[in-house]
C-alpha cells in the first residue's frame, strides 16, 4: 500500500497532483495510524472489559448482564492484537523516518481533511446551539454558513444560500409543527 | 376464494378509496426517501387520520403508505448513498455506485420494478401459503430465534471488504454498541458512565443515519477541497430514465428476482426480523449464488434487484402471522392492527371467518398499492433525479440538518442528535481507516436479537444440545456452517479479494 518512491512517512506519493482524494481509504494506508488506532481500541475494549466484570450476575438465568459484552470485548481484544501484530512490522518501517512520523503522519491527515474536519466542526456546533438558540436560528447559521464555506464566493451564492437556508431551517420547522406534530426545540426568538 | 376477491376489489376500488391510498403512497415513498424517517412513523402519523375512515379505506390507505415506504428509501440509498429506510442499506452496496457511474436513472428504475415484483411475489405467497408459513413461524422458539441469526450474521462475511480482520471487529463494534443502555433481560445499565444521552441505549436509527449519511456526506466534502470541484453536482453527466429498459433489467434476472422475494416473504414472516435483515441476506444470497461475486458492490443490477424485491416482499411476509395468527411481523403490522382494533375488529385466527372482506381487501389492497407505487414511482423519478443536479455546497448542509431533524423527531430528544454527531465522526473514521460500515450496521440490528433469544433459550434449559437439536434451529445452523464454508473457499481462491 505505501508508495516506494516516497520518502514520507505515510507512504503516500509526494507530488500535489498524486495528492488529490481517491475513494477508499487514505488515512487507512498508513500503517502507524493503524497501529496507533489497533493500540487505542485495544486499551478501549479492554477498559470496557474490566467495566463489564462489574455488571450483575443473574439468580434466574445462567447468562448475566455481563456475559454477553465480556465475550464479544474479549474477541474484539484478541482482533485488536492480530491485527498490531500484523501492521507491527510495516508502522516499524515508518517509524524509521524518525521519531516524530506518527506526529507528521496525523498533521498531514490533519491539513488533507481540514474541510472536512471544519464541516464536521460546523455540525457539532449546531448541535450544541440548537437547545440555546433554538434549531431555527441554529440551522439557518449551519446551512448559510456551510454553504459559503464550500460554495463559490459570489453575490448569488450568497443570495441562494440564505434562500436554501431560510427553508431548511424556518420550512422544516413549520413543517414538522403543522403537519407532523413534532415541534423542533425553539430559542429564545422562535 | 374467487368471491372473495371480487368483494376486496368492489371494497378497494372506490373512489375515495383510491384517493386517500394515492395520498398515503406519494406519503410514504416522500417520507422514506428523507434519512431518519422511517415507514414505521410515517404509519403512526397516518393512524389517526383512518380513524375518521371507514374500516377499509383506513387500512388500504395505511397499506399504501407501507408500500410507498418501501420504494422510498430507496432513492436517498440510491441517490446520495445514505439509505432512507433501514430496509435500504443493502440497496446502496450497487444502487449507489450505478448512479456515481453516471447511472442514476437506471439504479432507481431496476430498484422500483424490483420492489413491484417483490410486492407481486409476497402477495402470492401471502394469499397462498399464509396458514402454514404462519404456523411454522410463530413456532419458532428462542433456539431458532437465535440459529437464525447467527446464519444472518453470516452475512457479515460478504460485508467485510479487504479484510476479513477489519471486519469482523467493525462487525463486533456494531454487536456492542447494541449492548449499551439497559440489559434486556435484567434491565441493569450497562456502559452508560451515568450519562443521560446512554441511558436508554443507542436508538437504532442514530446510528444508522450517523454511520451511513454523515460520513457519506463528509465523504462528498472531501471531494470538494479542490477549487475546480466548487459547484459541482452530485453526477455531472446527463442524467437519463427509460423504464422500458429497466423493466427488462429486472426480469431477465427471474432467479435472483424471485429468490430474493421470497427471502424478504420468509424474513418478514418471523415476528421481530424484517425489511431490514431481510434487504442485507437476499442481497447476500444473491451475491453468494453469482458467477461472478466480486462484481457486487460495484454497481451491478443484480444486487439492485436483490435488495429491493427482498425488502419490498415483507410487506406481504409481514401480513402473513397477522392474518393467520392475529401476531404482527413487524412494528408496521403492528400498527395495522391496532388501526383496525380501533374500528372494532378483533385480529386474530378467527380474522378470516369473521370478516374474510377485511381479509381480501387486505390482499387487492396491498396489489393496488404496489400498482399505483409503480406508477407514481415511475412518473415522479425524473423529478427526484434533480436532486442529483444540486450542487453538493447545498446538499451537504441541507441533508446534515434533515438528519439531525430526523433524529430528533425520533423520541423528541436533543440528546439523540448528540449521538448522531459521535457516531457519525466514528463511522467517518472508520470509513477512512478502511473498516467496511456495513457489518458495523448490521451488527447493530443483529446484536440485540441474538442476546436476548441465547439468553431466552439458556434460561429456559441449559441445554446447549437443542440447538442442533431441534430440527429448525438445526438447519439455521448448518445454512451458517455452509454460508461460512462457501465464503472461506471463495476467499482462498487464488486471486479472491482481501487475503487478510
Amino acid at each position: 500500500m505505501s508508495d516506494p518512491r516516497s520518502d514520507n512517512a505515510s507512504g503516500r506519493p509526494d507530488r500535489p497532483e498524486d495528492d488529490a482524494p481517491q475513494s477508499g481509504a487514505i488515512a487507512g494506508d498508513s500503517a502507524l495510524l493503524q497501529f496507533a488506532l489497533n493500540l487505542v481500541m485495544l486499551a478501549g475494549f479492554g477498559y470496557l472489559f474490566w467495566e463489564a466484570m462489574a455488571l450483575p450476575e443473574s439468580r434466574w438465568e445462567p447468562l448475566g448482564a455481563g456475559t454477553f459484552p465480556r465475550v464479544l470485548l474479549g474477541v474484539l481484544m484478541f482482533l485488536n492484537v492480530v491485527m498490531l501484530i500484523q501492521s507491527a512490522r510495516q508502522a516499524r518501517a515508518e517509524l524509521g523516518y524518525g521519531p516524530r512520523a506518527l506526529f507528521d503522519v496525523a498533521w498531514r491527515t490533519m491539513l488533507e481533511f481540514r474541510m472536512v474536519f471544519t464541516v464536521l466542526g460546523a455540525f457539532g456546533l449546531f448541535l450544541i446551539l440548537i437547545r440555546p438558540l433554538g434549531f431555527v436560528i441554529a440551522a439557518f447559521l449551519f446551512a448559510f454558513g456551510v454553504q459559503m464555506l464550500l460554495g463559490p464566493r459570489t453575490w448569488r451564492n450568497l443570495v441562494i444560500s440564505a434562500i436554501i437556508a431560510a427553508v431548511v431551517s424556518v420550512g422544516l420547522q413549520v413543517f414538522f409543527a403543522q403537519a407532523l406534530y413534532v415541534f423542533l426545540p425553539r430559542g429564545p426568538f422562535f | 376464494m374467487l368471491e372473495g376477491f371480487a368483494g376486496g376489489f368492489l371494497e378497494v376500488l372506490q373512489i375515495a378509496t383510491l384517493m386517500t391510498m394515492f395520498v398515503g403512497v406519494i406519503a410514504g415513498i416522500v417520507a422514506s426517501a428523507i434519512p431518519g424517517f422511517t415507514i414505521t412513523m410515517a404509519i403512526v402519523l397516518t393512524m389517526p387520520l383512518t380513524f375518521y375512515m371507514p374500516p377499509i379505506q383506513g387500512i388500504a390507505t395505511m397499506l399504501g403508505v407501507y408500500v410507498g415506504g418501501l420504494t422510498g428509501g430507496m432513492i436517498s440509498a440510491a441517490l446520495l448513498g445514505i439509505p432512507g429506510t433501514p430496509s435500504a442499506v443493502a440497496t446502496t452496496f450497487d444502487a449507489y455506485p450505478m448512479a456515481r457511474k453516471g447511472d442514476p436513472g437506471r439504479a432507481l428504475g431496476i430498484g422500483i420494478f424490483a420492489s413491484f415484483f417483490g410486492t407481486l411475489v409476497s402477495i402470492v405467497v401471502l394469499v397462498l401459503a399464509a396458514p402454514p408459513l404462519a404456523i411454522v413461524a410463530i413456532r419458532l422458539g428462542p433456539w431458532e430465534y437465535f440459529s437464525l441469526i447467527v446464519f444472518a450474521m453470516t452475512v457479515i462475511a460478504s460485508l467485510v471488504g479487504r479484510s476479513l480482520v477489519r471486519g469482523l471487529i467493525a462487525g463486533l463494534i456494531g454487536i456492542f454498541l447494541a449492548t449499551i443502555g439497559p440489559d434486556p433481560m435484567m434491565n441493569s445499565p450497562r456502559f452508560t458512565f451515568d450519562l443521560a444521552m446512554l441511558s436508554s441505549g443507542l436508538p437504532f436509527l442514530a446510528v444508522l443515519i450517523g454511520v451511513y449519511a454523515v460520513s457519506q456526506l463528509l465523504g462528498e466534502v472531501e471531494e470538494m477541497r479542490s477549487a475546480s470541484g466548487k459547484g459541482e453536482a452530485l453526477i455531472e453527466e446527463r442524467i437519463v430514465f427509460r423504464p422500458l429498459s429497466y423493466l427488462m433489467d429486472t426480469i431477465r434476472r427471474p432467479i435472483n428476482l424471485i429468490r430474493s422475494s421470497l427471502v424478504g416473504v420468509f424474513i418478514g414472516a418471523v415476528p421481530g426480523a424484517g425489511g431490514s435483515i431481510a434487504n442485507l441476506l437476499a442481497y447476500d444470497q444473491a451475491r453468494r449464488a453469482s458467477k461472478d461475486p466480486d462484481s457486487f458492490g460495484t454497481g451491478v443490477p443484480e444486487g439492485v434487484v436483490a435488495s429491493e424485491s427482498g425488502n419490498s416482499s415483507t410487506a406481504g411476509g409481514g401480513l402473513i402471522p397477522m392474518i393467520a395468527l392475529g401476531i404482527p411481523g413487524s412494528a408496521v403490522d403492528a400498527v395495522l392492527m391496532a388501526s383496525l382494533m380501533v374500528h372494532g375488529i378483533a385480529v386474530g385466527p378467527r380474522l378470516m371467518v369473521d370478516n374474510p372482506e377485511i381479509v381480501y381487501s387486505i390482499f387487492v389492497g396491498l396489489l393496488v398499492g404496489a400498482v399505483m407505487m409503480l406508477v407514481i414511482a415511475l412518473s415522479s423519478m425524473r423529478y427526484f433525479l434533480m436532486v442529483t443536479k444540486i450542487p453538493k455546497h447545498i446538499i451537504v448542509p441541507a441533508v446534515l440538518v434533515f438528519c439531525a431533524v430526523g433524529v430528533f423527531a425520533l423520541n423528541n430528544r436533543v440528546t439523540d442528535i448528540y449521538l448522531l454527531f459521535f457516531v457519525g465522526a466514528l463511522g467517518y473514521m472508520m470509513k477512512k481507516m478502511d473498516y467496511p460500515l456495513a457489518p458495523l450496521v448490521l451488527g447493530v440490528i443483529l446484536g440485540p436479537i441474538a442476546e436476548t433469544n441465547l439468553r431466552r433459550a439458556l434460561s429456559t434449559s441449559e441445554d446447549l444440545t437443542l440447538f442442533v437439536t431441534r430440527p429448525v434451529s438445526a438447519l439455521f445452523l448448518a445454512l451458517a456452517v455452509l454460508s461460512l464454508v462457501v465464503f472461506l473457499r471463495h476467499r482462498m481462491r487464488p486471486g479472491a479479494s482481501g487475503a487478510s
